[in-house]
This record gives C-alpha cells, structure tokens and sequence, in this order.
C-alpha cells in the first residue's frame, strides 16, 4: 500500500509534466494550479500535504512563477494560501516601487542586474526621472525628456564618460594604399606602391640579424605599419636622406598627403631607427585639432656597416604615436586626413 | 478622553487579538479608513500579517503616539524617537520585508519610509551578485542576457 502510494506520487509528476509542458503550455498549467488549488483535489489522492506543496512547487517551476514564500499558516484550506502568495508576489513588487527612488543612480543600475523582475521595475523611467531630477531640476521643466528617456539622459550625461568606445572606423586597410618615396639627397632609393593591408600585416617573420632593441620596439602592443623594404637599400649616414608619403582610396580616387618631403633628421643608433616626422593636414571639418605628427621611421641591420657610416634599411614604419595607439584610431585619424 | 481610551482589538492572522487602544490603532491608515466608514466593531481582523509582525507594528504605533502626544514636543523627544526608530529597524532581512509589506498593506507611512530607507541603505554601493545573496533572489538571467544587461550598465560603475 505504501509503496503503491509512492509509485501514484511519481506517476502524477509524470503525467502533470507531459501534460503541461508538451501539450498546453503555460495557461493551461495555470488554470490547472487554480483549479487543484481552489477545489483541493489532491484531497481525493489522499496525499499528505508536504507531497500536495511539492507537486505544486515543481508546477510553479513549469510556469515560471518563483513560488512566494507563505507569508502565514492558514488552516482553512489551500485557496487561501494560493490567493496570498499571489498578493505576496505583487507585495515584492510594492516594496521594490518604494524602495527605488530612494535610491542612488548608480545602485538602480545594479538593481537592474539582479533578476529579471527587478529588471522590469527599475526599467520604468519614473525612478530614472527622480534621478535626474536630483542632478538637473531643470531638465524636468519640460514635459518630457530631451533624450526620448530619462533613462538615457541619466545614462549618457551622469558620468563623465573616460573610456571612449570608438565607433567603428569607417575606412579600412582594404580600402587604402600608400606611395612611399624615399631619397638620398635627390636620387631615389626607394619606390613602394604599398596596398593598405601589407602595412597592416607588417613583417612576418622578422629577418634575422635585427638587433634586440629592435625586436622589442616591434613587439610593443601601440599601433605601427611596417612594411619590409623590397628590395632592401643602404642609404649613406653623411647624405640628407628624405621621405613623401601618400595615402590614397581605391573605393573613391581620393588621396590624402601624410608626410611632404620629411628629413630623418634624427638617427637613434642604439634603437636602430632613423626618424623623420611631419604635422599632418587634417580635413577643414577639424579646425580645431592640431599638433598631430605623422611618423616615419627606417628600420635597419644589427650590422658593422653602422660604423662604416651606411645604414642597411629592411623595413619602414609609419606611425601616429602622439595620439592613436590602436588599429581603430590610426584609421579614423586616417579619415580625418584633408582627402582631394 | 473617553474617546482615547477606546480599546480596539486588532486579529492577527493566526487569530491572535491584540488590544490597542483607538489611537495607536489609527495609525493604521487602513484601520482609520475602516473606522472612518463607519465600520463599527470592537475586534478588526488583519488576516495578511501574522502576530509576531503585528506585535512589532503596534509596538512601532504605540511608540510614535505616545511621543507625538507629549506637549511641547523637546528636541530630545525627537531624537530619541530617531535612536528607537534606527533600533527598530535593525533586523534581519526577512523580518524586515515582512514589516515593510505590512506597513505597506496596513498603510503605516512612517515605517513604510524607514523599512524602504533602511532597504535602499543596504542596497548602496553593492554589486548584483551581493544584493541576490543578500535577499535570496534567484538569478534568472542566462549569462549571455546577463552579459547584455552588464554591458548596458557598464556606465553607472565608471569612477
């Protein structure tokens, strides 16, 4: 008899899952609960009534409704039970709606990661107007807000915003390619057509006999284009070497100056550089910004010919270190460059 | 004086009574609704809110009526009404919300505002993870929505 009684409890499970979730849904699953609840059907079954509540917890599992906890003992059946767990659940809510303006911007933001409910409370832009009620009692003069939300005006203007995320370039590497020159005096050494994405993949593998210094430099994570220098050059120290540098658009014939004739005035033999800079054009659209230097520098050999007064150039890199470090910033400085 | 001296009896819902007198009972906004309506009756049943609650409301009531009825209310009759407050409210969690749902319920506005004051305290400056473990609320999100969620209030934890 016992044991029947057990297999009967197992086999009710069984038949309320299948039935709720596979057949009927949700709706179903809660008229089913109303009625067991309001006619105490699980009387007949003869069920003690710890086995009725966990029969009922695994259907408020099924419907999703997190089963309040019972505020008080009733003994005048389950219907009043049921009836005060539902009140209960709109209590929470109550509670939350009072607890929330008293609150500070930032801790409602992090009410709204606890769950959904809260979510959903703290989503309402009331408690978001109380808030920006606090900072700017004037924006509350107007009948509504002057972002669309009170929570977007808090959200975007209550901090001030330190990390940047740009938006995505709207050039790319794909999109580009650069007219490097480089002369010794007025003879040129070197010629490249460079299409944008060999800047972009650099020199791999790097070539051997690249001082250590150097092999620090390039692996440094602030964004530089380096391109090999095929075919390799020498340029003598005692000549006036110089450099031009274009960058033009395969998607809409446009180019854009990035260094007129730079000398490397300055040979930085411990890091095996030789550097040449120039301030940038930037587009009329910027007037403001200024001061931004473009920069050029050869690469060259760990090598004796240094003291033999001739540098062995394998490489040459272009970089804005004064203001982008990243892929995304070197390419909307790109686009900030005075395009014809 | 007659009329202060009404005594009410107030149910709680395991039908426990407890006796109050009319003021303390008119704290209750509910009850001085009822009594207002001419719901007459000596004995009013609070079936949502059990009796320890309901000992601790009154109690809470009584306080606030006896210092509010002390003539010439001193300076020091406020703050010691702020150090009883400040000691009434400092309980665990559970009992209260359920004070704060019954101060809701039973409309007593001054322990409604220090229960939610006393909430909102407790919520300052914690992170999602602490405030669910703090009031044993379930996580919901899966952590792909929870990511989302983060990401949208990645704003309020800049410096």
């Amino acid at each position: 008899m016992h044991k029947l009684k057990i297999v009967n409890f197992k086999n009710i499970i069984v038949f309320i899952k299948i039935l709720l979730v596979k057949t009927c849904g949700k709706y179903f699953s809660l008229i089913f609960l109303i009625f067991f609840r309001f006619t105490d059907a699980f009387a007949c079954f003869r069920l003690p009534l710890i086995s009725q509540e966990k029969i009922f917890s695994r259907i408020y599992k099924i419907i999703q409704i997190q089963p309040p906890q019972i505020l008080c003992k009733n003994q005048s059946g389950s219907v009043l039970i049921f009836v005060e767990q539902h009140c209960l659940k709109m209590f929470t809510e109550e509670v939350l709606k009072n607890v929330f303006p008293l609150l500070e911007g930032e801790d409602l933001a992090a009410c709204m990661g606890v769950c959904k409910q809260w979510r959903h409370i703290a989503k309402d832009d009331f408690y978001w107007k109380c808030q920006c009620a606090k900072k700017w009692p004037s924006v509350c003069k107007r009948t509504k807000p002057p972002t669309g939300t009170y929570y977007k005006m808090f959200q975007t203007f209550s901090k001030r915003r330190l990390n940047r995320t740009l938006p995505p370039p709207r050039l790319s590497f794909e999109n580009l390619e650069f007219f490097v020159d480089i002369w010794s005096e007025d003879k040129p050494v070197y010629s490249g057509l460079i299409p944008g994405l060999a800047m972009e993949t650099g020199i791999k593998p790097l070539p051997s006999g690249i001082s250590n210094v150097l092999r620090t430099h390039l692996a440094k994570p602030d964004y530089k284009m380096v391109v090999p220098a095929e075919p390799r050059f020498t340029v003598p120290l005692n000549q006036t070497v110089s450099v031009s540098m274009l960058v033009g658009r395969n998607d809409s014939d446009k180019v854009a100056r990035i260094i007129n004739r730079s000398v490397f005035e300055y040979i930085d033999r411990s890091s095996y550089r030789a550097l040449a800079f120039e301030y940038l054009d930037l587009s009329p659209y910027y007037p403001f910004v200024s001061g931004i230097r473009a920069w050029v520098s050869l690469l060259f050999m760990d090598a004796e010919d240094i003291n033999d007064g001739v540098l062995d150039v394998f490489g040459i890199q272009l970089d804005f270190c004064d203001v982008a470090e990243t892929k995304e910033e070197v390419l909307w400085l790109l686009d900030m460059l005075d395009w014809k | 004086m007659s009329e202060s001296n009404k005594k009410i009896s107030l149910i709680s819902s395991e039908g426990e009574a407890f006796e109050v007198s009319e003021a303390v009972a008119r704290e209750f906004e509910i009850v001085a609704h009822m009594l207002e309506d001419g719901c007459s009756g000596s004995s009013i049943p609070i079936t949502t809110v059990d009796s320890n609650i309901l000992g601790k409301v009154i109690e809470y009531c009584t306080k606030h009526v006896e210092v509010g009825n002390v003539e010439g209310n001193s300076e020091k009759a406020e703050k010691d009404l702020e150090e009883f407050d400040k000691r009434f409210i400092a309980v665990e969690m559970n009992t209260l919300f359920s004070l704060i749902l019954a101060a809701n319920y039973l409309n007593v506005k001054g322990l409604l505002n220090i229960g939610c004051q006393k909430v909102a305290d407790t919520i300052k400056d914690m992170k999602p993870e602490e405030v669910r473990s703090i009031f044993n609320i379930e996580n919901d999100y899966t952590p792909a929505e929870e990511e989302v969620v983060r990401k949208e209030n990645e704003w309020a934890f800049q410096p």
